[in-house]
């Protein structure tokens, strides 16, 4: 393994910022901490780069560990939050601190300036002071500066947190296009779930200064492993008083639902489905159109419960009685997940066959 | 050196804060504690007698009455000069702004006899209020004077950029509402500036408390009429009484950290205003 | 928004009027005091050797001053905002209590140290150092009374723009000494000449705590605003106003500078 921490261990005063923290990735990965803010995924960013020492615990990049090297002497690039470029001086200037400290011949400077900006699209624009660049500009050029000294590590602090929307979605495309044809292993931290998944190839969920689970974001979203990570991936709902749902039994110990939009089926009235005995009655609250779909609020025996319902289809409005099928659920409780399904359904289902 | 670590990747930390401490211990503190040096040699009684006599009495009163009505009136003419400058465009703004200043870059002696030769019985201003009996200089009139003088910029400064951020769009409402120029002005500018006056007022306050080299000559220095507390204190000094002019600057001191500390709390809640915490 | 014109023009006359009172008028007298028994008596004054060097003694406690306390701004300014340090607090406030005294207890302060009464006085008679009544205390009342000027001016800048820069920087291996030259200084030039003025100003016009040191020794410890007191304490009116006007000279160059300053620090800001 290419990064690799263990065991760190990081307070501020009685906070504790990073609780036995370990975890370990491959050379050339690409990987996101997703968390909540507060969560400590900057600190251990930081902690990574050498801007915060662990109180204890090792961090090891390249098969060495790096604890007692100086940040600079680490190989990180690192990108701030707000960029952090240098204020009074040109893009040029920015990109090439890095290689002047390094005293690297201006010739070669000029040249590896010239790749980057090249590689960020900024031709041209090396005269411009930063407080003359947009904000999705500027984000490039702090990318540019991070990497020009050809780092092995590349640390990015909430990338895209400072950035338009729509300008965000181009922005994680190329950057996610570009360190891959770098080939630099990189990390960025984010509280976008979106974000990481559609740029990461492996996603660290980060909670209270802990790793929660680790893996792709498919599996990660597929198959939470802790309450947190049920609950903070995805548009879900959170009951308590599961057992009134048709199908599903009051279990020991476990007090909360966690129902994914997707593990609702929602039917019109009028409609011909399968498990029809199953589904039970309810109404629809709220119509939302989300672009690609229609975020629905249904109620069943008082509970309110998120689920979606596609564009192409006859559309539902708020009032509307509607039959609902919950198909499963993750229960939690202070520390364990359970997944279980709609037993009633699987009753339903074996009469079928 | 103590324990004192930096965990930031910034260089510098133990020589910057090395000089600093150093600084400050050796320029501030080791002259302070010289006071408690001298203090403990001074009894009880011996420091109460000092304090409680009625000249040294007259001279806090004279002292602070003073900085008070010096302070009261840059607050009124501070305010007008801070609203003439941020509202209105007229010939010669450039210079009373660039103006201002002039009290803390003249020297405080010199502005001291200018102002004694401008109000004494037969100078320039002196000379029209003479015949009507009234003594400028030599009086606490004069004194007065002398402390509105150096204690102009600090009203205006510090109302000026609370008007400046001053969100028009209350008195526009005020306005649309009918409310008439002056309500406008009592019920919805004032009460925005009093944090900034009691500021620019407790810091003009808290140097004429201690001023001296512009108030001796305009005082006049009389006993019991029209002597300052740090006049007193020098004059302790020149009788080589020690020990006397430490009590009296015991309480000024006293009162100094008082009036610094309210400062410190009102500044605190200024910035907020000016860097626009508050919209 | 209707402008009502009378109140308007009431408020620019009194405002006119109150600093032409206040301001100009005390200005405009020193200067026709100075020159009220002509030119040459003026320029006899000027050339006299207490004069001289009373003046020289002026500039080098205020170049003393200024450059001591640049020196300490800078490296205040960067130990105070450029970490998280707990007592940081405590250490600026420390740093704002030379504003908050009074000149004379400034110069009581030192007295009562290095004085002939001082519990410092062994010490500075064992290396035959003398401070009090001497040029040295002067410089170091001055260096007191103005302690503040640059630091605070500076620190201000430096809190409200982060540390970010400075970290991105580092985290590249830029020594301290590249960093603060090549990121620092940039952001806080305007400032730290915008202090340096005030410092200046303040230093060489300080009179009551160099009047308790100094033991006003004519023709060796007399600053100019001490030689303009004593003038005129022997009566000798146009004489302290002739003197008077070197320091307003140097005062007036001193404000013009510090509004170009300022109007520079405020355009470099948008």
């Amino acid at each position: 393994m290419y990064i690799e921490l263990k065991n760190i261990n990081k307070s501020f005063g009685t906070y504790k910022a990073s609780d036995d923290v370990s975890f370990a990735l491959p050379a050339g990965s690409l990987s996101a901490f997703l968390g909540p803010s507060g969560s400590g995924k900057t600190t251990i960013l930081r902690i990574l780069a050498g801007l915060e020492t662990p109180d204890s615990g090792d961090i090891i990049i390249d098969g060495q560990r790096v604890n007692d090297i100086t940040p600079a002497k680490r190989g990180i690039g690192f990108v701030f939050q707000n960029y952090a470029l240098f204020r009074y001086m040109t893009v040029f200037d920015n990109i090439a601190f890095g290689m002047k400290i390094k005293k690297i011949s201006a010739d070669r400077i000029k040249k590896r300036v010239g790749e980057l900006t090249e590689l960020i699209g900024l031709k041209g624009l090396e005269n411009r002071y930063p407080a003359q660049l947009s904000g999705g500009q500027k984000q490039r050029v702090a990318f540019a500066r991070a990497i020009a000294p050809e780092p092995k590590v590349l640390l990015l602090d909430e990338p895209f947190a400072a950035i338009d929307a729509k300008i965000r979605k181009e922005l994680r495309q190329w950057l996610k296009d570009t360190i891959k044809k770098l080939n630099i292993t990189s990390i960025f931290v984010t509280h976008d779930q979106d974000e990481a998944s559609e740029v990461a190839d492996e996603i660290l969920i980060i909670n209270k200064g802990r790793v929660e689970q680790s893996g792709s974001p498919l599996a990660v979203y597929k198959k939470p492993v802790t309450p947190f990570v049920a609950q903070f991936i995805g548009e879900n709902s959170l009951i308590n008083n599961y057992d009134k749902l048709k199908g599903f039994y009051r279990q020991e110990g476990f007090s909360t639902a966690v129902i994914r939009p997707e593990f609702i089926s929602i039917f019109k009235e009028n409609e011909q489905y399968q498990n029809s005995y199953t589904a039970e009655p309810g109404v629809v609250k709220t119509v939302t159109f989300r672009g690609s779909h229609l975020e629905i609020v249904v109620i069943l025996h008082g509970i309110e419960l998120k689920a979606v319902w596609p564009t192409d289809r006859e559309l539902l409005i708020s009032q509307e009685k509607v039959g609902v099928l919950v198909k499963k659920m993750y229960l939690i409780d202070g520390g364990n997940i359970r997944e279980i399904e709609n037993e009633a359904l699987i009753a339903d289902n074996s009469v079928i066959i | 050196m103590s324990r004192i670590k930096s965990n930031s990747i910034i260089p510098g930390f133990n020589l910057s804060m090395g000089i600093t401490i150093f600084y400050i211990s050796f320029i501030i503190l080791l002259p302070l504690i010289s006071i408690a040096v001298v203090t403990s040699g001074i009894t009880w009684q011996g420091f109460l007698d000092t304090v409680l006599d009625s000249r040294i009495m007259a001279g806090y009163k004279v002292s602070f009455f003073c900085s008070f009505i010096a302070a009261a009136v840059n607050c009124l003419f501070g305010t007008m000069l801070a609203w003439v400058l941020v509202r209105y465009e007229f010939p010669g703004k450039g210079i009373i702004d660039g103006l201002i200043e002039l009290p803390f870059a003249i020297p405080t002696a010199v502005a001291g006899i200018s102002l004694a030769s401008l109000y004494s019985p037969t100078g320039f201003i002196g000379q029209i209020f003479d015949p009507f009996g009234i003594k400028i200089a030599y009086s606490q009139i004069g004194i007065t004077i002398a402390l509105i003088f150096v204690t102009i910029p600090f009203v205006v400064r510090t109302v000026e950029p609370v008007l400046k951020n001053m969100d028009p769009v209350f008195e526009e409402a005020a306005y649309t509402l009918g409310a008439s120029r002056f309500m406008i002005f009592r019920q919805i500018i004032l009460p925005e500036l009093v944090p900034s006056l009691l500021l620019g007022g407790g810091l003009a306050f808290a140097r004429a408390i201690g001023e001296y080299g512009s108030v001796i000559f305009i005082a006049g220095n009389m006993p019991y009429k029209s002597e300052i507390v740090p006049l007193l204190i020098m004059v302790k000094l020149q009788q080589f009484n020690y020990a006397e002019a430490t009590s009296i600057a015991i309480i000024m001191l006293l009162f100094s950290f008082l009036i610094m500390f309210a400062i410190n709390s009102l500044q605190v809640y200024q910035q907020r205003i000016v860097q626009g915490g508050t919209k | 928004m209707g402008k009502k014109s009378p109140v308007k023009y009431f408020l620019i006359a009194l405002s006119s009027i109150f600093v032409f009172v206040m301001l100009i008028m005390p200005l405009a007298v020193i200067l026709s005091e100075a020159f009220k028994n002509g030119f040459s008596a003026y320029a006899n004054v000027l050339s006299d050797s207490f004069t001289l060097h009373a003046l020289q003694l002026t500039l080098f406690a205020t170049f003393a001053a200024v450059v001591c306390n640049t020196v300490f701004g800078l490296f205040a300014a960067w130990a105070l905002t450029r970490f998280h340090y707990k007592r940081s607090k405590i250490l600026t406030t420390i740093i704002d209590i030379p504003f908050a005294i009074s000149p004379v207890i400034a110069g009581l302060i030192f007295s009562l140290t290095f004085g002939r009464i001082g519990w410092a006085q062994p010490i500075l008679n064992y290396f035959h150092l003398k401070i009090v009544f001497a040029v040295t205390g002067i410089v170091l009342v001055t260096i007191f009374v103005t302690l503040p000027f640059i630091a605070r001016t500076v620190m201000p800048v430096l809190h409200a723009r982060g540390t970010e820069e400075e970290e991105a920087a580092a985290l590249m291996g830029a020594g301290g000494f590249t960093i603060f030259r090549k990121i620092t200084f940039p952001h806080i030039k305007w400032a730290l000449l915008y202090g340096i003025i005030l410092c200046t100003a303040r230093a060489m016009g300080e009179f009551g705590a160099v009047s308790v040191i100094s033991g006003h020794l004519r023709g060796k410890t007399d600053t100019l605003p001490l030689l303009v007191e004593i003038l005129y304490n022997d009566f000798k009116m146009a004489d302290a106003f002739a003197v008077s006007t070197i320091l307003v000279l140097l005062a007036l160059v001193l404000l013009i500078l510090k509004n170009i300053v300022e109007y520079k620090w405020h355009s470099a800001k948008e």
